[in-house]
């Protein structure tokens, strides 16, 4: 075990550094960078400024020291400084971090208490009429493009009906679970929760039933066992692993998601961050966001190999 | 007399009762509705230019945000739109209707390519990872690792601003994102077929490695690729109108159903129809793709329940 988990350790931090690799090679590919600080033509700053804006950036050494240059201030926690506004990376970040979380973890959380008990349901009832809602519901929910379903809520809740903001975060002063707050997060959460909970209500159903047919449920049945004991005790405790262990993937694909439910609904987060910034060709914003992502995600599977080993004893740690 | 007519009236309720439930039975068991929407949109792909009504592109400011035609009372309102938009027409009146067939085309081409061009890629370094074994199957595993990592819609946005958008690097991204899903389990389907005897009796008789490979192995492993390939294709199409949606994708004004959407996002106060209609070809599409992919799974390859 403590082999396992020195092993898949070290392939964490192995992931983290080909991604920083890639996304230096990446910023190098795109021509001289000193260009991005320049006009075209080279108009509004001199040889000399030029000429120093390489010299910051390392451009006259070698490629590998430009790399560890590089990787040394992004360890020290400099990412540098955004070209539009020429304000530290790492403190817009911080600004925007808040609601692209807000706005994760709820619909993580909206997610999870739809989708797995739903799932059960439809495992349970399998061939009846629930059974068929809850599919019909996972199918809708993996095959409806999720800002398009943005887009149509925001026209029907929003525009038709007048229930709901169509967009933005709002104040968010004074009780922060007021209706006056809240009415903000219901159309972006349900949205981007909708495919999430579809994939929880997939595999939590096929996991049901696959632990359904297994023999030590019959055997509870045949001892008398009540259905409901059955079902919640016996059975629903164990298929609750492979829910268990997507939800911490599916929580960072959920902030991955949150990039085009947060342009939809001009959600003040780090998602409508990185499209302006590709707008403005904003290249070392972009860079903090695509690393601090890449972070979330490996970590994120690392806690669910983790996950696995733990709760489910038949895994090998090999 | 009335004796007989009688039943032969109930005699034929009954058929027609049974007639409806054998279509049921049908309707459940294959996937018809789904195969349907799938063979228009590859017919409405490759008969584009003969099936759309209008030009793609040509504008007209008369008919901006035009409704669909069975509105009527627009149409009689302004009669100096002499053309009636099945659909209505867009925020520089092009009609709605033959950009979603174009648009059929351009789904078709960057699902299909980009599909192509990743299963091609997985499935050569599953096979050869199951097969070789050792290090090689060590770096293709760690490659994969290391690839699954990196978040694809975020990879997309440093792409475009390196290299701007274009047609060519949707189809590498959506490509690059691809590879990865067919490599795992074609690892392990080739982990259990290489120790079967008729592998061990090739290798005897003095076949190589790449014919081995190719000959003996890939037929093995065919239904796992078919069925990962149909469950892939509806997540490429909504990956293409994701980044299209957000500028990042196919430029306009070509009429990806992703750019389609986007654009009309912003009349959406005057006209829903510029949104609403590529939304609903994306949605039936992918949902038809889906569950197309989910009975094949069902039927060729059971154990990929967990895909």
């Amino acid at each position: 075990m403590r082999k396992f988990l020195i092993r898949r350790f070290f392939y964490m931090i192995l992931s983290v550094i080909a991604a920083t690799i890639i996304v230096f090679m990446l910023s190098r590919l795109a021509g001289d960078p000193r260009l991005l600080y320049a006009k075209p033509g080279g108009y509004g700053i001199t040889e000399e400024q030029f000429e120093a804006i390489g010299e910051s950036l390392g451009l006259d050494r070698p490629l590998i020291v430009q790399y560890g240059i590089w990787l040394g201030r992004i360890l020290k926690g400099d990412l540098g400084k955004s070209i539009v506004s020429e304000r530290p990376v790492t403190r817009i970040l911080g600004e925007k971090i808040g609601a692209t979380l807000q706005l994760g973890v709820a619909s993580w959380i909206l997610a999870t208490i739809i989708g797995v008990p739903l799932g059960v349901l439809s495992a349970v009832k399998r061939g009846a009429v629930f059974d068929y809602l809850g599919r019909g519901f996972a199918l809708f929910g993996q095959a409806l493009p999720n800002f398009w379903l943005a887009i149509m809520s925001v026209l029907i809740f929003a525009v038709g009906l007048g229930w709901l903001p169509s967009g933005t975060r709002g104040l968010q002063d004074g009780f922060p679970f007021s209706w006056q707050n809240l009415q903000y997060f219901v159309l972006p959460t349900a949205t981007l929760a909708w495919g999430a909970a579809a994939g929880y209500l997939r595999i939590t159903r096929s996991a049901m039933l696959e632990v359904l047919d297994s023999e030590y449920v019959t055997l509870a049945r045949a001892k008398g066992v009540s259905h409901r004991m059955v079902i919640w005790k016996h059975a629903f405790r164990n298929a609750l692993i492979p829910p268990l262990t997507v939800s911490t993937v599916l929580l960072t694909s959920l902030l991955t998601g949150a990039v085009v439910i947060e342009t939809v609904f001009a959600w003040p987060g780090i998602g409508n961050l990185a499209v302006q910034a590709v707008d403005a060709n904003d290249f070392p914003v972009l860079t903090a966001v695509v690393l601090l992502f890449v972070i979330l995600w490996v970590v994120a599977n690392f806690l669910t190999d983790i996950a696995y080993a733990v709760v489910d004893p038949r895994i090998k740690y090999s | 007399m009335i004796a007989t007519s009688r039943s032969v009236s109930t005699r034929k309720k009954f058929k027609l009762a049974n007639l409806s439930r054998r279509i049921w039975y049908i309707l459940r068991r294959w996937p018809i509705i789904p195969g349907v929407v799938i063979t228009t949109l590859v017919l409405t792909g490759i008969f584009a230019p003969l099936l759309a009504p209008q030009d793609q592109f040509k504008q007209n400011l008369r008919a901006r945000n035009a409704p669909p035609v069975w509105n009527t009372q627009w149409y009689d309102d302004n009669p100096r739109v002499e053309l009636r938009y099945i659909l209505g027409a867009d925020h520089v009146g092009r009609d709605i209707l033959s950009r979603i067939i174009y648009g059929a085309r351009i789904s078709l081409i960057v699902a299909t390519i980009s599909l192509i061009t990743g299963l091609l890629m997985g499935v050569t370094l599953g096979l050869s990872a199951g097969y070789f074994g050792g290090h090689i199957e060590e770096l293709i595993m760690r490659l994969t690792d290391v690839w699954y990592a990196i978040p694809f819609l975020l990879l997309a946005l440093v792409a475009n601003i390196i290299f701007g958008p274009s047609f060519g690097l949707v189809l590498a991204l959506l490509a690059l994102s691809t590879w990865p899903a067919f490599v795992r389990n074609i690892r392990a389907e080739t982990l259990s077929l290489k120790t079967l005897d008729y592998v061990a009796l090739a290798r005897v008789s003095g076949a190589s490695n790449v014919r081995i490979i190719f000959k003996h192995l890939l037929p093995g492993v065919f239904n796992t690729v078919v069925v990962i390939a149909t469950l892939r294709v509806g997540q490429l199409i909504l990956a293409e109108a994701s980044l299209s949606f957000l500028g990042v994708g196919i430029p306009s004004p070509t009429p990806a159903w992703g750019v389609m959407i986007a654009e009309g996002r912003a009349d959406l106060r005057a006209a829903w129809w510029p949104t609403v209609f590529p939304g609903v070809a994306i949605f039936l599409v992918v949902m038809s793709l889906n569950f197309t992919g989910d009975w094949l799974r069902d039927r060729l390859d059971p154990r990929l329940r967990q895909l």
